[in-house]
This record gives structure tokens, C-alpha cells and sequence, in this order.
């Protein structure tokens, strides 16, 4: 049994200073104040009910610095998210989710207008809450790495339209998957099926294509099972099939370190697309290699979170093979090579890195801070953004700035794009 | 042998008996008094509320978040698990926090994505997760008596109260010691005192407006009043308590995406 520990000096300082107070004993006077306190606005009568819809409208503004003596040029984006969650009955629910983005200006033969679909299934669930299932596109999303996840076997071609550099956030506009998925449930574990079948070859850039190429260019079967080793230890295991192309297995697993720190790895191994052969041509190159991604969070008691990760991607260019295929293919092809990179949700180099930071309430109320760097720890070149947004009732107010730094010929010196500062207003409605 | 005498080899054999026994019998009254204060403050059965948190600073409200909280029980740690759902502001509306033990999860609908978070990570501005979750002081916290005094309640009366002395039990117990004070009749708590290791004051909280729900008379709204600064005030109003039958499943990290609720 432990006991009261008897206090340190320091707080035994502190708990005479607080006796003089009166915060112990009888209410101080502090503590009458603290009590005759009422919220400005009382609560209703009765349950609030769930709302079945929630969408929000986003607005930005800003100017682009590009490099090759593109100049500099306006942008600017509208967005509408709506989710639509409705319950059928005890155990039936349906979901509708859907965003649409129009942004100003876009590369020639991009549409501006581009609508994701991103939810639309029906769910069933037993009443003692061991057995669910869906039908339809659900966003299955797996992986507790920040900036990138290899145990997330459905991202590829996932984004529609990248309208954020912040990855917590690009995951806003990610299109689910088309599948029948069952799910066991356990206390302390589950294990779920997901059966996602191929329903057409090709992407489509049409501005209202549901796109299930993006999302179902092949038969995939997913395996994945949850278990809770202790209340600070949970791990997750997958076995993943891709017709065509073999299976992969992986594993997850996330561990509290202390009261402050959250700890993080990522694996997944085995059959995958070579990303160089996959965006040089159609034919594809299949390989067998490893991506892994371990990080952890720590967070300071004045809400200061710092999160570390350090990358792994063995189906992309080490520093000899971006030199090689920069000689042979020249820069387009490089440039080709970093769009499917983006489109795969992937990491272009062998070995990359990320800081991310937020700050809440960074000596203000309401105000938010958030910074990240993406490294390529190959060529040393840098991606950074930052944002500060401010809350009000129901609206977010933002400014942010992005920037790519590094030599010519390297991933992040070589992107078009040099800078961008842009303003951000929200609206939730 | 006559009766005084014998009363005063009782005595001596008291005496003579080993401390620790004394403190024993005594702990097991303060650790049943605390028992008894949780199942005022807490149900039994599982049950749902709609919480709301206010957030005062200089007498001011800055900011204001609702919830909806489902919490049971769990067979196998005899705590509290609580799912907590954002319903207001609206930009966190399906918003989900998972807290069992020190297992806490925050679920975001929009990215689909279920963060494993430190206790330290708060995620509503002063009001610590764990001010607003169910939590019975008994599993966690090892209670000795600390005597009968008066003491000024929520509503600024006196009262005569116990005071429990309760220092942390289990690596689960977010405090290391907390001043309890219950009412000397019927163990309703009244105020709590919650200290960190170093002794330092971190938050004095008072349990007031007591009302019937679910078969007790339990507290509804709990007064927080930050130990370094004392300016710094959070409210935690419960109401809508109602039973619910709420699976064991529901208290996983995959199990987030799923959950609707009411």
C-alpha cells in the first residue's frame, strides 16, 4: 500500500501558502467566487439528440511562388463537406459523405471542380455489439503513424484533390473503398474482413465521377486483427492480398510511455509495385521490400505536442537510384515519379522524416499553432508548414504558410511550387 | 478475577496489540466510506449523460463544449470505461474520446482516424480528461480516515464532514493523493482536494446540486477550481442520466468508427 508521500519542501511551501489562502478548510475566498459562477447559456431540457447531418464550408485565398520563371500567381479554393449519419433502426445505420472542392487555378486538362465521394454504405451491427458489418465505399483506415502509413492498404489513389499539406488533415477528402466488410468483436480485441473487389481499371478526372477506379483498380482482401495487451500496449496484426500483385503482412502496435509520451511503429512487408516502374509506364514491376515507420508523441502539461517519426519505404529511390534515373529519364519523368508517389500516399525516398507540432491555446484562448517538417533524410531536402487558426463560435479564421527548400535536383527543390501563404476561413454549420 | 481488573488487562492487551492492526481496521472503515461515497457520485449500472463543460477564467466564460458520455463498468478491472462524444462546438461534433484505464483514444470522423493519446494530452482546454470521465475513487485509491470537521460545501454552507485520505493504489490512479470530504451521514461527496506527488495543490473540486437519478441522490454539477490559479474555473454539469444497455465491446479502439450512439 502506498502512503500519502509526504510533501517536499517546495510543497509544503506551497500547501502553507495555499492554508494561508484558505484554499483548504473552509471555502477561501477564491473558492466563493469560483461558485457563485453560472454558464451564460443553460442547458436544455431533455437529450440533445445526435444531429444526423454535419458539414462544414471551407474558403482560401492566397499567392503561390513557383520556380522555373513561373512567377507567382494567385489561388484560391472553395470547399463544401457534408456527412449525413442516419440511424434506420437499433442496429441499421447508413452513411453518406461526400466534399466538394473547386480550386483556381489547376494544371492543363485538370478539372477545377472535383467531387469525392468519399462514404456512402449501410451498417449493421448485433445488438450485444460481437458482430458488424458494412456494404458500400467505407474509408477502412488503419495505421497509427502521423505522416505516413504503411499498414493503410487501401490510400492508394485515395485523394481526389490535395487541398491541405497538414496530413491529419489531407485525410479529410480521402475516398473510401467499395467492399463488404465483417467485423468480431471482443472485449479487448476484434478482428475484421474487408473483401474489396475490382470494379474498374482507370482513375477518372471527370468532376462528379464517384471514381471507383481510384479506389477498386483491383481484387484486395484485407485481414486485420486488434489486440489489447495491456491498458498502455495495443497491437494490430494484417494480412493483405492484392490480385496481381501478392500479399503483404503487417503489423502495428502503439505504447504509453510514462503520462506525457505516446510511442508508435509501423511494418508492413512483402509484394508491391516498384513506384519508379509505376510511373514511368504501364508496365508494372513487382518487387518484395519492407516499409516501416516508428515515432512518438510527447506532450508538455501547457498542451505543447511534439510528435518525431522516422520513415522507411523500400519500394522508393534510394539516393544512388534518384541520381540514376534523373540521367536516364531527365526531370519530367522525376516530377512524374513524385505525382504517383502522392497518389500512392507513399514517401518518394528510401528513408524520409517528420516533425509535427501543435501548440492549443498558444498564449491566447482558442488560438492554435501548428508546424511540420517532412525530411528527405537522402537528399536533405525540406518540406515546412505552418498554421495559425484561431476559434471562434463557429467559425475558424487561419492563416497558413508552406514552403519547399532544397537544391535543384533534389525531391522537395525540384516541386514547381516554391511557397505558398494563403488565409483560411471556415464555417460549421 | 473481578471486573475492573479484568478490564484493565483488556486495556493493557490493546495496547500490547500490534499497530498495524489498528491501522488495518481503520483503513477498511475509510476504504468502505469511500466506497460508499462513489456509489453516490457514480450509478452502478451502466449508464449515458449529457455533459457540459464550462470554462471560466477570471470570472469570464471562455469557452463551453457538450458531450455525450456512455459509461459502464468493465468485469475484469471493476472501472469505469467511458465513451465520450463532442456534440458541441460544432466543428467537434462526432468528435470521440475513449478512456479505460489509462488506455485513451481520440477518434476523429473526418480523417477516420483513431490517435492513441497521454493522459497529459488534454483535449478540452483546462478541464483534464479525466474531469470528465466516470471514475470510483475506491479501485484506484487506498483511503484512510482522517477525521470529522466542518468544512464549506458547493452551495457555500457549512457542513459537518469526514475527511478521506486517499493516496494512489494502482499505476491507473491519476493522482498521487486526494483530501476527500463526505458528508458524516450519508457519505455524499462535498469537496475533494486532488495533489500531486510533490504535495502541490493541482485542483480543489466541489460536488453540488444533488438530484435523483437512477436510484440515488447523486451530484449533477462539480465545481473545479485550478490549484496554481485559482482564477481558472471549469464546470461539469451532468444531466439526462438515463440507463443504458451498453455492450463491453464498445470500450476498443476499433470499435471508434462504428459508434453512433443516440
Amino acid at each position: 500500500m502506498r502512503s500519502i508521500r509526504t510533501p517536499a519542501r517546495a510543497g509544503a511551501l506551497w500547501s502553507l501558502l495555499a492554508a494561508l489562502l484558505g484554499a483548504a478548510g473552509p471555502a477561501g475566498a477564491s473558492d466563493d467566487d469560483a461558485l457563485a459562477l453560472e454558464p451564460e447559456a443553460q442547458a436544455p431540457a431533455g437529450p440533445a439528440a445526435r444531429p444526423a447531418l454535419r458539414a462544414f464550408a471551407e474558403l482560401t485565398a492566397g499567392r503561390l511562388g513557383q520556380r522555373y520563371g513561373l512567377g507567382s500567381e494567385d489561388v484560391r479554393r472553395a470547399s463544401l463537406d457534408l456527412v449525413w449519419d442516419v440511424k434506420l433502426g437499433p442496429q441499421w445505420r447508413a452513411l453518406f459523405s461526400d466534399r466538394l472542392d473547386d480550386m483556381h487555378p489547376v494544371d492543363a486538362g485538370e478539372r477545377s471542380t472535383l467531387n469525392s465521394l468519399r462514404e456512402a454504405f449501410v451498417g449493421w451491427q448485433a445488438e450485444d455489439g460481437r458482430f458488424a458489418a458494412d456494404l458500400g465505399r467505407v474509408n477502412l483506415r488503419y495505421g497509427p503513424a502521423y505522416g505516413y502509413n504503411p499498414t493503410d492498404y487501401f490510400r492508394d489513389g485515395s485523394s481526389r484533390a490535395v487541398t491541405t499539406a497538414d496530413p491529419l488533415a489531407l485525410r479529410e477528402n480521402r475516398l473510401g473503398t467499395a467492399m463488404l466488410r465483417a467485423q468480431w468483436l471482443w472485449q479487448g480485441g476484434s478482428a475484421s474482413l474487408a473483401l474489396a473487389p475490382k470494379l474498374s481499371a482507370r482513375a477518372s478526372r471527370e468532376s462528379f465521377s464517384a471514381d471507383w477506379g481510384a479506389t477498386n483498380h483491383a481484387d484486395r482482401v484485407l485481414l486485420a486483427v486488434g489486440h489489447q495487451a495491456t491498458d498502455r500496449v495495443s497491437l494490430q496484426g494484417f494480412a493483405f492480398h492484392e490480385r496481381g500483385v501478392g500479399a503483404q503482412l503487417g503489423a502495428s502496435g502503439t505504447a504509453l510511455l510514462g503520462d506525457a509520451t505516446v510511442a508508435f511503429v509501423e511494418w508492413s512487408g512483402g509484394r508491391g509495385q516498384d513506384l519508379l516502374a509505376a510511373s514511368l509506364g504501364p508496365r508494372s514491376r513487382v518487387r518484395t521490400r519492407q516499409q516501416a515507420v516508428v515515432g512518438a508523441t510527447y506532450t508538455t502539461s501547457s498542451r505543447l505536442s511534439l510528435t518525431a517519426e522516422l520513415e522507411y519505404n523500400g519500394f522508393a529511390l534510394d539516393k544512388t537510384d534518384w541520381r540514376a534515373a534523373l540521367a536516364e529519364h531527365g526531370l519530367q519523368a522525376m516530377g512524374a515519379y513524385l505525382y504517383e508517389v502522392q497518389r500512392r500516399q507513399d514517401i518518394a525516398s528510401r528513408r524520409a522524416a517528420m516533425l509535427y507540432v501543435t501548440q492549443k491555446d498558444a498564449g491566447v484562448k482558442n488560438l492554435d499553432l501548428t508546424a511540420l517538417v517532412r525530411f528527405n533524410l537522402l537528399d536533405h531536402s525540406r518540406f515546412a508548414w505552418a498554421e495559425a487558426r484561431y476559434h471562434f463560435a463557429r467559425v475558424d479564421l487561419a492563416l497558413q504558410w508552406q514552403a519547399n527548400l532544397g537544391g535543384a535536383l533534389t525531391e522537395y527543390g525540384a516541386q514547381p511550387g516554391r511557397s505558398l501563404v494563403q488565409i483560411l476561413a471556415a464555417f460549421y454549420f | 478475577m473481578n471486573p475492573s481488573r479484568r478490564s484493565h488487562l483488556r486495556s493493557l492487551a490493546a495496547l500490547a496489540l500490534p499497530w498495524p492492526r489498528h491501522a488495518r481496521a481503520q483503513a477498511v472503515d475509510a476504504q468502505a466510506l469511500l466506497a460508499a461515497s462513489d456509489a453516490i457520485r457514480n450509478p452502478t449500472r451502466p449508464f449515458r449523460a449529457t455533459v457540459t463543460v464550462t470554462e471560466f477564467e477570471k470570472g469570464r466564460q471562455v469557452d463551453s463544449t457538450t458531450l455525450t458520455s456512455y459509461a459502464r463498468t468493465l468485469e475484469d478491472s471493476g472501472q469505469f470505461a467511458t465513451l465520450l462524444r463532442f456534440d458541441e462546438p460544432a466543428r467537434d461534433a462526432g468528435k470521440l474520446m475513449l478512456k479505460n484505464g489509462k488506455d485513451l483514444w481520440f477518434f476523429d470522423p473526418g480523417t477516420k482516424s483513431s490517435v492513441r493519446i497521454s493522459p497529459q494530452q488534454r483535449l478540452m482546454g483546462e478541464a483534464s480528461n479525466g474531469d470528465v470521465v466516470t471514475v470510483n475513487f475506491a479501485r484506484d485509491y487506498k483511503a484512510e480516515d482522517g477525521g470529522e470537521e466542518t468544512v464549506s460545501d458547493g452551495e457555500r454552507k457549512p457542513r459537518q464532514a469526514r475527511k478521506l485520505l486517499l493516496a494512489a493504489a494502482s499505476d491507473d490512479a491519476t493522482y498521487a493523493a486526494i483530501e476527500l470530504w463526505i458528508d458524516a451521514g450519508d457519505q455524499r461527496p462535498i469537496k475533494a482536494r486532488f495533489l500531486a506527488d510533490s504535495g502541490r495543490l493541482l485542483k480543489t473540486a466541489y460536488y453540488r446540486r444533488f438530484q435523483p437519478h437512477l436510484g440515488a441522490q447523486r451530484p449533477t454539477e462539480t465545481v473545479i477550481i485550478d490549484g496554481l490559479n485559482p482564477q481558472q474555473v471549469t464546470l461539469v454539469r451532468l444531466a439526462d442520466i438515463a440507463a443504458r444497455n451498453i455492450p463491453v465491446t464498445w470500450f476498443q479502439r476499433d470499435y471508434l468508427p462504428r459508434f453512433q450512439g443516440d
